[in-house]
């Protein structure tokens, strides 16, 4: 391989972390929400719409600093997220399947709010960082570093709360055995609802980071979603560290098929590989779970 | 209240379930199909504005004199939802229920075929603008006769355009590079009208000496980086985003960060939305139009029509321009109605039309329809001058006669 | 008047309105929105089957309509086979891609099953997108039209109105009869507790690959009718999107009543056509609705009403009865 051609594969790798780093965001979510209720929570791509609409409307409209903004983000999809659990998925518990039909009524309802308020155009704010740097012949988007660096530090921080905290011990219980935690006296309601809130703020902030990437409609939720599905069950589902493996082995195989495949087929390369790993794997790369034991 | 409502709604659907009656004898009605709320409203607009800017302008003016009689065109506007099932069942309507003479729209290739289904055994006379048309619209096809004779295409044939632009892009780009570009990459939305489109200006590049690749990129791409990349590593001159100009508009700023080209070209992107969103570009940029600038006018009767466009509150969009096929159509057919005297008689409209010449505003030169219901005019073409937001450099390019080699010529 | 015997004389004066629906001269627009929402409405039952007897819930079912339409334009542009031909054919093969999909996710649990439904619209776009000639590309492919059968003019809006009606009744009938037999009992089975269905000996899996493909056989039917009625079909029809409407409108008519999945198609399909409700309020209250009509009424609309009417049924029983009392008491 010579430099030119080592230069663009180097260049691809570092193209495909800021996609891995959005698919990761809506991922972990996915596969919290899964791993604890059992729910498929189809509106988790809505929620980071949501995000990335709060964020246009507080930099674009307000003129607020997209950092704070970014945080606002998170905490107002945070929020929506306990509204969502608190009024409707708690009554559904006992049957995930209704939830998961109720998130698909919640993922149409929230698009069409979105349209209703402020129409189905697409939606930008300004590049918030701005800048390029070029490191040998390698252009890196100082944005895209930035989205990359929050992303570290939320999954950072994940890991942490879950595998350090003794909140993260009780929530691994409650994942690995509800009935059991239940006994041991951990509150398991009150970590569902915790969870929910937590999934929802990463993809309020996954939102946010999108929109400063690229321009966003009200219907990219749906485009992203797949994703982090595609994420949630090649990792193992309820298993957040596969997840964020995931994230990263999909963002790579979009841009490697994407720079080296037919252009053509990009879409259906990473569908072909999570048949593939459930296949193989059907648990997943690292292992999952089936859900809590109610199912 | 809740009587009130369901009253409504009683009314509305028995005016559903009944064809509405009430044959006026001095109108003729006009349909027009066009997405006006649903996901892709942006699009649709445009028709339904350009048509009623039209039949007020004829109304205004008199009406439509056939017969000794004078009439009013009333416009019967419906809204597909941007959905197939309903723009059937507006077709359905239009033609069946209302009694319309003419339908115009839609714009989604897939809607206008299925319509032209409804529309030819009906004898009703469709214009559509999607140059994908161009497949179907075969000389058998538009005899008398055949499945499309009612249908007309309101864009050019498409190795017209491309040619247009092709010799306008490579005009104004060439002064500005350092070596003379040979190289081009069209880049391109893997759907119904850009692979249609990129087939023809593939041609028609090559025709004007460059060596081109084409690549795809899904539809609802947001990061184009990979491909983009990808595109980087084949040393391109020029990158040519066609034809999508929302989605041109996400992909293009990717490229700039990445170096990709030293100069590009987006296809469908106004001058007028470049300056109204502030965009620069360091590197040599040119955009085109389809047919004509809303932000860059080249002609007196094209600004003074872009006016009275926007003046009746049309949207300043990335199709604006489109509008303005439209709004020549309903004119041109409206004398083809005068010409023939009577409005029981499709097939004399048909042979009308395609005798007539009608100067138009899309056009310096009058409009012509050839053997396959399509016509010819010219393509613009701005340079962006670099760095800036709102200074242009425009050329109209006049179409080449005759297709590239390679080009099926439809 | 027993409940059940008005309830029998109810559907079948609603069954008789809809084959009279023609001759008490309703628009043109009027059928052309009842025709696409019974093609939907069959494609529902398909569904209901699925999810209402095996438990299985898929959000891919656009896409095997789609199956079911490309096999019959293909048919007829390749090898000639008309509409009649290709009924039978285009079941068939919505049926095996659905065995298809089936096949990798439906032996690992409801939850990879229904991502990768959802998955396979995305791929199924795709590749008839970049089919070329042989799914016509992006493009699309053509359709002539049905014409005669036993003298019966099938390209008058009307005759293809009953011939949908006639399809949709036929599906419902299906529906009906799986529900009842040994086979339906043994979705059930599955459905309320796959462990102990698979320890009487069930083959659970079979089972559930089966309900898959027997509901995609239904919406290739669904797929050739809608096909044959807009005469021209391309990728973009058969996505993501228009998939959770159907798994939408299933859930929201109720999946385990016979007159269920209908009352979805109309309330989702006909209603806010016929309304004129705009597209975005009546999305925003579909979704709405659904969420609602899970957490307050979990079997559906209709269901509910039953319910509803056996609880006024009820009442007015009682309320006789006191009557009677009362004035037995005089």
């Amino acid at each position: 391989m010579d430099a030119a051609a080592m230069a663009i594969l180097l260049q691809q790798l570092v193209n495909s972390l800021a996609i891995s780093a959005i698919i990761i965001m809506i991922g972990i979510g996915i596969t919290l929400v899964f791993g604890l209720t059992g729910i498929i929570n189809f509106a988790q791509g809505e929620l980071l719409m949501l995000g990335g609409v709060a964020t246009w409307l507080l930099v674009g409209r307000a003129g607020v600093n997209f950092f704070a903004a970014l945080v606002a983000a998170a905490v107002i999809v945070g929020a929506v997220g306990f509204l969502l659990e608190r009024s409707i998925f708690r009554f559904t518990l006992r049957r995930p399947m209704n939830g998961f039909i109720i998130s698909l009524g919640l993922s149409v309802f929230l698009q069409h709010f979105v349209i209703r308020f402020w129409n189905s155009y697409q939606k930008s704010i300004p590049d918030p960082v701005g800048g390029v740097w070029q490191v040998g012949s390698i252009r890196i988007a100082a944005v895209r570093v930035m989205v990359v660096a929050v992303t570290a530090a939320a999954v950072g921080f994940t890991f942490f709360a879950i595998s350090r905290s003794r909140h993260g011990l009780a929530l691994r219980a409650a994942v690995a055995d509800q009935d059991t935690a239940r006994l041991m006296g951990i509150p398991v309601a009150r970590y569902v609802t915790a969870v929910f809130v937590y999934g929802s703020a990463l993809a309020g902030l996954g939102g946010a980071l999108m929109i400063a990437l690229f321009p966003i409609t009200p219907f990219v939720g749906q485009d992203v979603v797949v994703g982090g599905f595609a994420v949630a069950l090649i990792g193992g589902l309820g298993n957040v560290a596969g997840a964020v493996v995931a994230g990263l082995i999909l963002g790579f195989a979009d841009g490697l098929s994407a720079g080296y495949g037919l252009p053509e087929w990009t879409e259906a390369y990473s569908f072909a590989l999570m048949i593939l790993i459930l296949l193989v794997r059907p648990q997943g790369l690292l292992g999952g779970t089936e859900g809590p034991a109610i199912v | 209240m809740r009587q009130a409502f369901a009253a409504a709604a009683l009314a509305a659907a028995l005016s559903a379930f009944g064809a509405s009656g009430g044959h006026a004898e001095d109108v003729i009605k006009i349909g027009v199909v066009a997405a006006e709320s649903g996901s892709f409203v942006s699009a649709g607009n445009t028709i339904p504005a350009a048509e009623r800017l039209a039949t007020k302008e004829i109304n205004d003016a008199g009406g439509v004199k056939i017969g000794g009689k004078t009439y009013k065109i009333q416009l019967e506007v419906r809204d597909d939802r941007t959905s197939i099932d309903t723009a059937i069942a507006a077709a359905r309507e239009l033609v069946n229920d209302v009694g319309v003479q003419a339908i115009f729209g839609t714009e989604s290739h897939d809607f206008s075929i299925a319509m032209t289904k409804i529309t030819g055994p009906a004898k009703v006379l469709q214009f559509t603008g999607n140059s994908t048309l161009g497949q179907f619209l075969t000389k058998e096809a538009v005899a008398r006769g055949g499945a499309n004779h009612y249908v007309f295409q309101t864009e050019p044939q498409e190795f017209q355009r491309s040619g247009s632009t092709a010799k306008g892009v490579l005009a104004l780009l060439t002064p500005l590079m350092a070596q003379p570009p040979k190289h081009s990459v069209v880049f391109v939305a893997n759907d119904v009208a850009g692979r249609y489109l990129s087939s023809h200006y593939v041609r028609a590049l090559e025709a004007n000496g460059q060596k081109v690749d084409l690549v795809y990129y899904p539809p609802d791409t947001q990061d184009f980086t990979a491909l983009l990349t990808r595109i980087k590593g084949m040393k391109p001159d020029i990158v040519h985003f066609w034809y999508n100009g929302d989605e041109t508009l996400v992909a293009h700023p990717q490229a700039v960060q990445l170096d990709v080209a030293p100069a590009y070209f987006l296809f469908g992107v106004d001058p007028g939305v470049w300056r109204e969103r502030k965009l620069t570009s360091g590197a040599p940029l040119t955009l085109s139009c389809v047919p004509m600038c809303w932000g860059a006018p080249p002609t007196k009767a094209a600004a003074a029509y872009f006016d009275r466009y926007f003046g009746m509150g049309a949207t300043k969009g990335v199709q604006s321009s489109v509008s303005l096929l439209y709004y020549d159509y309903l004119h041109w057919y409206v004398k083809a109605l005068e010409a023939v005297g009577r409005l029981d008689d499709p097939d004399a409209v048909v042979d009308w039309l395609l005798k007539s010449k009608y100067q138009g505003v899309v056009s310096a030169a009058p409009l012509v329809f050839n053997d396959r219901h399509q016509v010819t005019f010219a393509t613009e073409v701005c340079l962006v001058k670099p760095n800036t937001s709102g200074q242009f450099k425009c050329a109209v390019e006049e179409p080449p006669a005759a297709p590239p080699p390679g080009d099926p010529g439809n | 008047m027993s409940g059940r015997v008005s309830g029998r004389v109810a559907s079948a004066a609603f069954l008789l309105l809809l084959v009279a629906l023609p001759w008490i001269s309703p628009s043109y627009r009027f059928l052309s929105i009842a025709i696409s929402t019974g093609t939907v409405a069959i494609t529902l039952y398909g569904l209901a089957v699925l999810f209402g007897q095996a438990g299985l819930m898929s959000v891919g079912h656009a896409a095997l309509m789609g199956v079911g339409a490309y096999s019959a334009a293909i048919l007829a542009l390749r090898l000639g086979i008309g509409f009649w031909g290709a009924l039978p054919c285009a079941m068939l093969t919505a049926a095996l891609a659905a065995g298809l999909i089936g096949l990798p996710s439906l032996r690992v649990s409801g939850h990879h099953f229904v991502i990768i439904t959802y998955a396979f619209c995305t791929l199924l776009t795709i590749v008839l997108t970049n089919g070329g000639d042989a799914t016509g590309g992006a493009s699309g492919l053509d359709l002539d039209p049905v014409g005669r059968l036993f003298g019966v003019n099938f390209d008058s809006v009307r005759n293809y109105y009953l011939l949908v009606l006639a399809a949709l009744l036929a599906a419902m009938l299906a529906t009906d009869l799986i529900a009842r037999s040994g086979y339906g009992r043994t979705l059930r089975a599955i459905r309320e507790n796959e462990a102990l269905a698979r320890a009487v000996g069930i083959n659970t899996a079979l089972h559930k690959l089966g309900a898959f493909m027997l509901s995609g056989a239904f919406a290739g039917l669904a797929g050739v009718l809608q096909a044959y009625y807009l005469r021209h079909i391309s990728p973009g029809l058969y996505g993501g999107l228009p998939s959770l409407y159907i798994a939408m409108s299933v859930m929201l008519g109720g999946a385990r009543v016979l007159y269920g999945p209908l009352a979805g198609a109309v309330i989702v399909n006909f209603l806010p056509e016929v309304l004129s409700i705009d597209p975005v309020d009546s999305r925003m209250a579909y979704g709405a609705g659904l969420v609602l009509v899970i957490l307050l009424l979990p079997g559906g609309v209709i269901a509910s009403l039953a319910d509803l009417g056996a609880w006024a049924a009820a009442l007015a029983r009682r309320t006789a009865g006191r009557w009677t009392q009362l004035a037995q008491g005089r």
